[in-house]
């Protein structure tokens, strides 16, 4: 069998190592962090930062969207982070990246609690699947970042119920194939990440992403306003046109 | 810092690393060349998924089925992500200086930085900065690199009608470039004046109206021809004619440099009270699609200037040309030429449809500069002016009383036109970019 390795002639890193790979600039930060240095720390932080922004960004409450900066939210983590750093060494172990993200996680799971009470993003309550969500709030929020490019008035239907809609659909989902959706596609993990952070092996994890990304495309193809709805500009051109003095 | 030097943490080299390749056959074939399209896309690399399919024939179904997805999904993430940014800046922007150059006050937000005008410290040289909002920009390589591209390409044009940029800097993770400040206001407020009741814009009110939203001159600046002591009326052809001179002579130096503005419009010329235009905002980078499917707040301020070839992906110098030409027939009948809300029918009307005659909204507009800007706006590119050059060139015949040069797309010619189908010509000879 031809090895997937076969591809583009590699420019730079090569896509599969890009997130996961350790160079030796954060094995010296990591090695100082071990040391309980706090500049390493801050250094490591900044570094994942783009990353943890664009997680706390997916996983924010769509209400608490445009209330809360997540660079709050990052600052407040990154607190935590500086009282835990005598546990980097123990916890850390696997991946000081998915260290981070944990810290940001309870961080988030907090906030959500406070500010939305406890019936809403309860981690307690359900079997946590990433690090304390739900399975519904995934969903909610996927729902609400895929339904971000609907501004059509002319839409039939508006962008909160399509959000809806679309969120009952996705809470039909195998939870599993969902969060690995969520991990990979919209926080931007990498393979070994998402299984590390569910748990799984790497190769269930590889085989749940691509099965739920040909689920998504049958779910965004039967609800209204999505695929259908958006035909590339080109096409609406190459069909003949009057043109009306 | 440390304190426990005993410690034996020196003896460990970082985390035991697991080696890679026997984690990359574990994975599937197919998700490992998913992850490394989805991750060129995300680098901006704009990957081509025939590439994919050449080789990787094996799976050639499957990656016909899911990347396109992929590029839709990602797509979407991005354009989601920059509406947050968007709505997390505050209105009370917390930052009042970057490197040595302090924030006098906020001259406008756009689609993707807020100008400031400010204060260089030393030399007390009033610029104006225009800043990506997001701190922590300066981390995420790829609007930094689109940012800074933006800032070079524009310092690259000389020219006195094109605004000029100095400096690109970072600043606590903000990104921010230094640019000439403008004493002016933009032809949409002209536009807006003039159709008000009056329909006059007086010298003084742009002077104010330029100190107001911009700021006091620092030299004086110098036009080939002034705005009349009295001002702009409704009426003012010679004027309105030398505004296009201007813009279509700085297109033509940025063309000449390899360099579309594609972002045309009455907000991003401004115009300082001695008639002097300065064309500013350069579409650098931008993609259509961000004026297609942007953010709520500006529905279709782009996408209304907007050739119909570039609604399509191709555009070249005779794109801006088009863009000017819809300008200037704002500027002249105060009416946009397609003025509908909604971004799918705008789309629909600028591909289909012709807007009114100039000269049927306002029958005094004298016949040779109704011609000019009907031979900038055809909607067939081969029709229109083959260069901004040339359009500087007609422009400056109709302000000198000469015969233009460009022939009137005649009702023979245009009856013959229309009465084919009309499918959309490829450009004869297409100047790309």
């Amino acid at each position: 069998m031809n090895h997937p390795n076969r591809g583009p002639p590699a420019s730079g890193r090569s896509a599969d190592s890009s997130p996961d790979e350790i160079d030796q600039k954060t094995t010296d930060l990591i090695n100082r962090v071990i040391r309980k240095d706090r500049e390493a720390l801050a250094e490591l932080f900044s570094l994942y930062r783009p990353r943890l922004w664009r997680m706390v960004n997916f996983r924010l409450h769509p209400r608490l969207q445009g209330r809360i900066d997540p660079d709050d939210v990052l600052q407040d983590a990154w607190i935590m982070a500086v009282d835990r750093i005598d546990y980097f060494l123990r916890d850390a172990s696997h991946s000081s990246f998915i260290w981070f993200r944990m810290i940001v996680n309870q961080t988030l799971v907090e906030l959500h609690r406070r500010h939305l009470g406890a019936e809403k993003r309860n981690a307690a309550r359900d079997v946590p699947i990433s690090g304390g969500w739900t399975s519904e709030s995934t969903s909610s929020s996927m729902a609400f970042h895929l339904c971000g490019h609907l501004t059509s008035p002319s839409s039939a239907v508006n962008r909160a119920e399509l959000a809806k809609q679309l969120d009952t659909i996705l809470q039909g989902m195998n939870e599993i194939d969902r969060e690995v959706l969520a991990l990979r596609h919209f926080e931007e993990l990498t393979n070994s990440e998402t299984a590390r952070v569910l748990n799984m092996s790497e190769q269930a994890a590889s085989g749940r992403y691509i099965r739920a990304l040909g689920r998504l495309k049958q779910i965004l193809e039967i609800v209204p306003g999505f695929l259908d709805d958006q035909p590339p500009l080109g096409e609406l051109l190459r069909k003949p046109v009057d043109r009306k003095p | 810092m440390t304190d426990q030097p005993e410690h034996a943490a020196a003896d460990l080299d970082g985390f035991p690393v697991v080696s890679d390749p026997e984690h990359i056959q574990a994975r599937e074939p197919l998700e490992v060349i998913v992850s490394r399209f989805a991750d060129a896309v995300r680098r901006g690399e704009q990957p081509a998924i025939d590439d994919y399919v050449v080789w990787h024939r094996e799976w050639a179904d499957e990656i016909r089925e899911l990347f396109p997805l992929i590029q839709t999904l990602e797509r979407w993430k991005s354009d989601k992500e920059v509406e947050c940014l968007r709505r997390n800046v505050p209105d009370e922007f917390p930052v009042h200086q970057v490197g040595n150059y302090r924030f006098v006050r906020e001259l406008g937000r756009g689609g993707m930085g807020i100008v400031f005008e400010a204060v260089q410290e030393r030399t007390a040289k009033r610029v104006a900065v225009k800043l990506l909002p997001w701190r922590f920009a300066a981390d995420m390589q790829h609007w930094k690199d689109r940012f800074r591209r933006e800032a070079a390409t524009i310092a690259r044009l000389r020219h006195r009608n094109i605004v000029r940029v100095w400096t690109f800097g970072t600043h606590e993770g903000y990104c921010y470039y230094v640019m000439q400040l403008v004493e002016g206001v933009s032809l949409d407020w002209i536009i807006r004046r003039l159709r008000e009741s009056s329909g006059l814009v007086y010298v003084d009110e742009i002077r104010r109206a330029g100190r107001e939203h911009r700021q006091v001159p620092a030299q004086p600046a110098v036009s080939g021809a002034a705005i009349p002591s009295c001002g702009l009326r409704r009426d003012s052809w010679d004027e309105f004619a030398n505004i296009g001179v201007q813009v279509a002579l700085a297109l033509a130096h940025a063309h000449g440099n390899q360099v579309l503005h594609n972002d045309v419009k009455p907000a991003n010329l401004l115009l300082e009270r001695t008639g002097h235009v300065i064309v500013t905002d350069f579409g650098i980078g931008r993609r259509v699609e961000d004026g297609i499917a942007g953010g709520e707040e500006h529905p279709t301020g782009t996408l209304r200037y907007m050739a119909p070839e570039r609604l399509l992906g191709r555009c070249d110098a005779r794109s801006d040309v088009y863009s000017l030409g819809l300008t200037l027939y704002e500027l002249l009948t105060q009416t946009p030429a397609f003025e509908i809300g909604d971004r799918r029918q705008l789309v629909q009307s600028i591909l289909s449809s012709q807007p009114r005659p100039v000269r049927e909204i306002v029958p005094e507009v004298p016949r040779a500069l109704e011609t000019i800007i009907l031979n900038a706006m055809a909607a067939d590119p081969g029709e229109r002016y083959p260069s901004a050059e040339a359009m500087a060139a007609d422009l400056m015949r109709f302000i000198n009383g000469q015969r233009v040069a460009s022939t009137r797309p005649g009702l023979f010619r245009r009856a013959l036109h229309w009465s084919t189908t009309w499918t959309p010509r490829r450009p004869k000879r297409p100047p790309r970019l």
